[in-house]
Parts: C-alpha cells; sequence; structure tokens
C-alpha cells in the first residue's frame, strides 16, 4: 500500500520532473520499498518489492524519472524527442538543441530563488520598447545602416542597462561594440602608418639603389683614368661605401619592423573578432538569448564578408545543431535565440492564463519547463511576485509530499492534498487520497484489532496487530492512544468501572458506547459488566442503524416511512438523546399521523382499546404501510371487547 | 261489442299502481327511519367517550375481519359513505352471515369504553 501512495503521488510529483532530480527520485523509489502491508500484511511486502523492482526496470536511461507511470506523466510536459531536461547529465534538450543546466540540485535552487525573488517594480513596458527600438534599428532589412544609425542603436543600450530586469548586459554588449570600433579605429590609423612607413621604405630603397649605381660609376671611371695600372682592380673608390652600408641596413631593419606591425595590427583585429564572437557564443550557451539576439545583431553591422564566418565555438555549435555538413555562421546565433526568446513569450502567456484560469498546479509545470529554457529572460523577471510566492508554496508542497510519503505520514500528506482541493484544484490528487484513506483505515482496523484481542488478554495478537497497523500507517495517533491506554489500564479500570455504573445508572448508554474499546478493555476480567456494555453497544448502535435509515427515508420524502423506523428505534430506548433529536426534527413534518399514533398510545394506556384501535385505523388511512399501525391493530383488536 | 283497448289498459296501469304503492311504502318506511342519527365519525374520533349510550345509523361497507372474539363476536374495520375508516363489533347473537365487500344499512351503539357495537343490520 505504501508502494501504491507512493506511486499515486510520484504520478502527481513526477509531472515535476523538472524540480524533481534524479537523485530525489531514486531516493524516493529506493525508499518506496517499504516493507509495509497495509492491505494484507502478509503480501505486501512481496508485492512492494516487486513494484520496486518494476520501477527499476521501467526506469529510462539516466534514472530521471522513478517509474514507467511518471514518464508518461513527464512525456505530457516534454516530448522527449525534441524537448526534454535531463539532470544525470545536466543538459536541456530543446527543439534538437542541447544546452548545459547545470545538476540538478543547481537548477532546483536557482528555481526556488526565482520563486522567492520579488519582481522587479520597474517599467517592464517600457524596457522591452527599448530593446524592441534596438531589434528593429539593427534588425536584417537595414542591411547598410550609417554609423549614426549604428551608434543611435548603441546609445540605447545604455538606456536598457539602466533597468534592474536588464542585468547589466546591455552594457556588457555596449563594450564589445565599443572595443570592436575601437579597435576598427587603431586598425585604421595602424594602417594609414604602415602605409607611410612603406612608402619611406621604398624611397630609401631607391636612394640605397641610386648611391650604389653612383659608386659603380665612379669606380668605372676611374679605372678608365688609369690604364697605366697593372692591377686595374685595386683602383676602387671608397667614399660613400660607409654610408650606402648602413642605409641598407636601415632598410633591412625597417623592413623587418613593418612586418611585426603589420602581423600585430592583424593580431588584434581577430582577437577582436573572436572576442565578439566568443561572447555571442557564451550569451548563447548561457541562455541568455536576448542578449545573444542584440548582440549577434551588432556584430553583423559591424563585421562583414568573411568575418560572419565563425571562428570560435565550432565545436560547441555542431554539439548544439548537429547536423552534418552545417557551416555555422554569426546569424546562427542569432536565429537561435530569437527561436528561443517566442518559446519563452509563449510559454509565459500559458503560465499567465493557466494561473488566471485558477490552474495553478498546470501553471507551475509551463513555468518550470519555462524557467529551463528562459531562466535568464527578462519575461521571467517580471512575473508577478505574488503569483510567485503561490506557486512557490504548491512547489513546496509537492515536493514535501514525496517526503511525507517516505516517512509515510498519510495524516500529514492528507493535509497538504486537501488544501490543494482549493488552492491548486487540477492537481491529480484523488487517487493519492484515495489511497492514503485507504491505508489510513487499513491501520485503523488493526489497532481496533489490537483492541479487541487486548480485551481477550491475547498478547501476541496485540503485537502482531499493533505492528500492523504501524506498517501501515506509523504515525497513526490512534497507536499512540491505544499505547496510552494499555499504560493507564491497570491503574484506571477501577475508574472505567466507576464511571460505567454511573452513566448506567443514568441511562447515558451514549457516552459508554463512545469509549466502547477502552470499556472493554478495563472490564476484560468483569463478565457481568462486559455483557452489559456489549449490550448496551449492540442497543446504541441498532438506534443509530435505524436513525441512519430513517434519515435515508426523509430524504426521499417519505417522512412517514422515516418516522416508523423512529418509533422503531424508540422500542428500543426511548431515552437516546440522538434519537429524541431526529424525533423532534420530523414530528412537525408528520403531525397528523403522530397525534393519531400518540393517541392510539394513550388509549391503549387507559385500557381503552375500542378507542385506540380506531386511531390505528384512522393513522393507517395517512400511512397504509405503516408497520407500527398495523401491529397495533394486531394487538387491540383482540382487546376491543373489554 | 268489446273494446278491444280496456286489456291493454289494464295491464299497464295494474303494475303501475303496484309500483306506485311500493314507493310509497318505501317512502313510508324511510319516514319512520329517519329518527335515527347518522353515525358521526369525526365527534367520535374527536371525543369517543362523549357518544356512549347513542345509537346511530351507519350505512357502511365491510372491509376486513380484524378480530374474532370468543363468546363476543367479529371486530370487522368498515369503510362508511363518507370514506372514513373505523372498526365496529358484530356481536355473534345477530347471527348474520356478514361479507366483506357488502354494503349493510347498519344500527349502532356506542359503548362507555367507546366502542361501537351492531345491534342491527340488513344488506342492501
Amino acid at each position: 500500500m505504501k508502494n501504491a501512495v507512493c506511486l499515486a503521488v510520484c504520478l502527481s510529483a513526477g509531472t515535476l520532473a523538472f524540480s524533481q532530480s534524479a537523485q530525489w527520485f531514486n531516493q524516493g523509489g529506493a525508499n518506496g520499498g517499504s516493507p509495509a502491508g497495509v492491505g494484507n500484511a502478509g503480501n505486501a511486502p512481496a508485492a512492494g518489492r516487486q513494484q520496486s523492482t518494476s520501477a527499476s526496470v521501467n526506469a529510462p536511461t539516466g534514472g530521471f524519472f522513478e517509474s514507467a507511470t511518471s514518464e508518461r506523466m513527464a512525456d505530457r510536459i516534454f516530448d522527449t524527442n525534441k524537448d526534454s531536461l535531463d539532470f544525470e547529465n545536466g543538459t536541456l534538450n530543446w527543439k534538437g538543441k542541447t544546452f548545459n543546466v547545470g545538476n540538478s540540485r543547481l537548477v532546483r535552487a536557482r528555481f526556488e530563488r526565482y520563486l522567492s525573488m520579488p519582481a522587479t517594480d520597474q517599467n517592464f513596458d517600457k524596457y522591452k520598447a527599448i530593446i524592441d527600438d534596438i531589434s528593429a534599428s539593427l534588425s536584417a532589412e537595414n542591411d547598410r545602416l550609417s554609423d549614426a544609425a549604428l551608434r543611435a542603436a548603441w546609445d540605447r543600450l545604455f538606456d536598457a542597462a539602466q533597468y534592474d530586469v536588464d542585468g547589466g548586459s546591455s552594457i556588457t554588449i555596449a563594450n564589445l561594440v565599443y572595443q570592436s570600433w575601437r579597435m576598427r579605429n587603431e586598425f585604421k590609423t595602424a594602417k594609414r602608418e604602415e602605409a607611410e612607413q612603406e612608402a619611406a621604405q621604398k624611397q630609401a630603397k631607391f636612394e640605397a639603389r641610386e648611391m650604389a649605381n653612383f659608386l659603380e660609376y665612379a669606380n668605372d671611371k676611374l679605372k678608365r683614368a688609369n690604364p697605366s695600372a697593372h692591377n686595374k682592380n685595386t683602383i676602387v673608390r671608397t667614399q660613400g661605401v660607409s654610408d650606402l652600408s648602413y642605409r641598407t641596413q636601415d632598410l633591412t631593419a625597417e623592413t623587418a619592423k613593418l612586418a611585426a606591425k603589420q602581423a600585430a595590427t592583424s593580431a588584434v583585429a581577430t582577437s577582436t573578432v573572436l572576442q565578439f564572437q566568443s561572447q555571442i557564443a557564451s550569451f548563447l550557451f548561457e541562455r541568455k538569448f536576448q542578449q545573444a539576439q542584440i548582440a549577434s545583431m551588432f556584430y553583423r553591422h559591424i563585421y562583414r564578408g568573411s568575418q560572419q564566418n565563425l571562428q570560435v565555438g565550432l565545436e560547441q555549435i555542431q554539439t548544439l545543431m548537429p547536423v552534418s555538413s552545417f557551416t555555422p555562421v554569426v546569424g546562427t546565433f542569432e536565429n537561435i535565440a530569437t527561436e528561443a526568446r517566442k518559446d519563452v513569450s509563449d510559454g509565459m502567456r500559458s503560465v499567465e492564463t493557466l494561473y488566471n484560469a485558477g490552474e495553478r498546479y498546470g501553471a507551475l509545470e509551463r513555468l518550470m519547463e519555462t524557467f529551463a529554457l528562459g531562466e535568464f529572460d527578462p519575461q521571467l523577471a517580471v512575473f508577478p511576485y505574488e503569483k510567485r510566492k503561490t506557486l512557490h508554496k504548491i512547489y513546496r508542497d509537492i515536493s514535501a509530499l514525496k517526503s511525507l510519503a517516505d516517512s509515510r505520514d498519510w495524516g500529514a500528506m492528507e493535509r497538504i492534498l486537501e488544501e490543494f482541493q482549493t488552492i491548486a484544484p487540477d492537481f491529480p490528487a484523488k487517487e493519492a487520497l484515495a489511497k492514503i484513506r485507504a491505508a489510513e483505515r487499513v491501520s485503523d482496523m488493526h489497532v481496533m484489532a489490537a483492541k479487541q484481542a487486548a480485551a481477550l488478554d491475547k498478547v501476541e495478537e496485540v503485537k502482531k496487530s499493533l505492528t500492523a497497523a504501524m506498517e501501515a500507517w506509523p504515525l497513526n495517533p490512534a497507536i499512540q492512544t491505544f499505547n496510552s491506554e494499555l499504560l493507564g489500564m491497570a491503574t484506571g479500570a477501577a475508574q472505567y468501572v466507576s464511571k460505567f455504573d454511573g452513566f448506567v445508572a443514568r441511562k447515558n448508554y451514549r457516552e459508554i458506547a463512545a469509549e466502547a474499546a477502552e470499556y472493554a478493555l478495563a472490564f476484560r476480567k468483569d463478565a457481568a459488566r462486559a455483557e452489559q456494555l456489549k449490550k448496551i453497544v449492540v442497543r446504541v448502535s441498532q438506534i443509530d442503524m435505524l436513525i441512519a435509515q430513517a434519515e435515508e427515508f426523509e430524504k426521499q420524502n417519505n417522512k412517514y416511512f422515516a418516522w416508523d423506523i423512529l418509533e422503531q428505534a424508540r422500542a428500543i430506548d426511548g431515552d437516546d438523546p440522538k434519537l429524541a433529536l431526529a424525533l423532534a426534527r420530523l414530528a412537525p413534518e408528520v403531525s397528523d399521523y403522530v397525534k393519531l399514533l400518540s393517541r392510539a398510545a394513550e388509549a391503549e394506556k387507559t385500557e381503552s382499546y375500542a378507542v385506540a384501535l380506531n386511531c390505528y385505523l384512522a393513522a393507517q388511512e395517512i400511512f397504509p404501510a405503516s408497520r407500527q399501525c398495523r401491529v397495533g391493530i394486531e394487538r387491540v383488536a383482540p382487546l376491543y371487547t373489554k | 261489442m268489446k273494446s278491444k283497448t280496456t286489456p291493454i289498459i289494464a295491464a299497464v296501469t295494474i303494475p303501475l299502481l303496484s309500483v306506485v304503492a311500493a314507493l310509497a311504502l318505501l317512502y313510508a318506511k324511510k319516514s319512520s327511519d329517519d329518527t335515527r342519527f347518522v353515525f358521526p365519525y369525526a365527534d367520535y374520533m374527536s371525543s369517543p367517550k362523549s357518544l356512549a349510550g347513542n345509537r346511530y345509523s351507519l350505512d357502511a361497507e365491510l372491509e376486513m375481519q380484524l378480530a374474532a372474539i370468543p363468546e363476543k363476536g367479529r371486530v370487522v374495520s368498515v369503510r362508511d359513505s363518507r370514506g372514513a375508516k373505523f372498526a365496529v363489533l358484530i356481536p355473534d347473537s345477530l347471527k348474520v352471515n356478514a361479507q366483506t365487500k357488502q354494503r349493510y344499512d347498519m344500527d349502532v351503539v356506542v359503548g362507555r369504553d367507546g366502542s361501537i357495537t351492531v345491534k342491527s343490520m340488513k344488506k342492501y
């Protein structure tokens, strides 16, 4: 039974797949196989083990859900082929894209923190208008956006950053854009300097060549002017050689410097592009879709051509988009972010609609789904705090249900589930409640059996019944009461005898019947009083049964029949207070009939049997099926002449 | 010559006169019976013993026998012409073969104990 209740609770709680971690569920599953047997103390342990085994066999890969049933419930939330959460690996699969959301404990903590955080009271509509304005300015339609327009959009980022809901992300994007612009300016300056250097280098090269040509010419002329010299190679002009040599060295050094500078400039440019792309990728992987969307738009306008190709996060983007021959570009980030934001927006609309329709449990489910994807989206941040508070309570109660089921505290579970009927009427509590009540009843029956066994001094039976009662419902208050009774039995027996005799003297049988079990224990060695007690209990039970029957007939608008039944009860004990109340309540409704019966009874008392007979006959005319009249007629007719 | 219509007139007149005579006798008898009062059921039910000793006429249908008291008679429930149901005693001394579902013209007396005893009864 415990397993059955666990299963029923998990059936409900299982739908909260998001919050209930693999560990959480697995603990429940492991503990769930309790040896408690409610319905059948003998068979239940085996059943419990069987169910537990079945649950583990049916558990899906990753151990996210406890059983196939709860898995089906989870499928209702997440289409596992497309969108799903795998807490084992800490991933969210959304439309074929996989995001890392962190382990279950962290996600649960973040979700609880989100639910308990007050919503920002700033005007979200204004913030949204700013973001929409920026998006519109940077949209793909404005392909050739002027620097001034881009600058205007950039300025708006600082307006957006004024709002708490932005969380400073607009400043991050603004910094990235600014850095790109600065880099571009530096790049331009460097390129200009490089051009100047190249020009100077060309000039130096030209001058060196001119000087070398002049030296060659001067040497040739000198050799021709000295024809008598034997070795003409010894005749060389040396003036200007050193200068040429220095010039050549300088030129070589300048060329090397220029090459180094060009390499450095290119590296700075590449680094800035990489930095920008990295930041966009980082936004996307962190599920900060609004930031990724805006940053991608700025990137598209700042960098063009080959710079649109992704140079960072290729591996990750392949994980995100597991499609072969896929060529990712920065625009891919923007597309994913836009689609995700639309999903978040739809999710929050659904949450609001369900909440306002009173379907709070459904709203909580949708909010958890939406949170998994849009945790950092401003639309979640502005969800009203009062609503969050209500959903937080439901969330906490559902978490508590699981731990209460583990400890088999059916009473506490019942209270929570009953409260759900008010605050979350769409929560599937009926099945769990039915099973809980069945478990409670079974436990109570075992306690009753223990009391009966105690009355008969069957100690072993008492132990067995109490064990069974505790297995079914360890915290059953009746067990505690019974224990107290057992403890106080020795000293309390005399008190019970005195109390019993007093009630009997006053004919207060109902008081006795109310504590019948206690009296039975006290009189287990007092046969006379035990017999008297038995008669009293039987009598009160009969009266109660007749009163219940009468109430039923009264509901069917058969008031004379009801009265007739109450008269039967009166015959058992005319002084019963509960019966007196029932009679008093019904009497005005059947006054004509009652009046005749009263007269008949009075006439009988005064031995006016003829009058009594005629009163019974008159009453029978009102209610022909009257048993009382029939019996009265049969009784007094033979006495007609007396 | 004898008239042919004389026997016919005689044949019609004689039975007619007989019927008239019978009706006159019945009327005369009825007038003499009207000195008795009809049994007042409502008065009886409100105060049975106040009618003790009174004699009444009662036209009623016998419904069922409620009891047979040895040496006394039979207690029978009757329903009068107004639909009221009550019990009367038909003493054995009347020696009538009373049948249920039959209507009787009865002469009844109310006793001190409120009992209603039939003094005479005639089927009608």
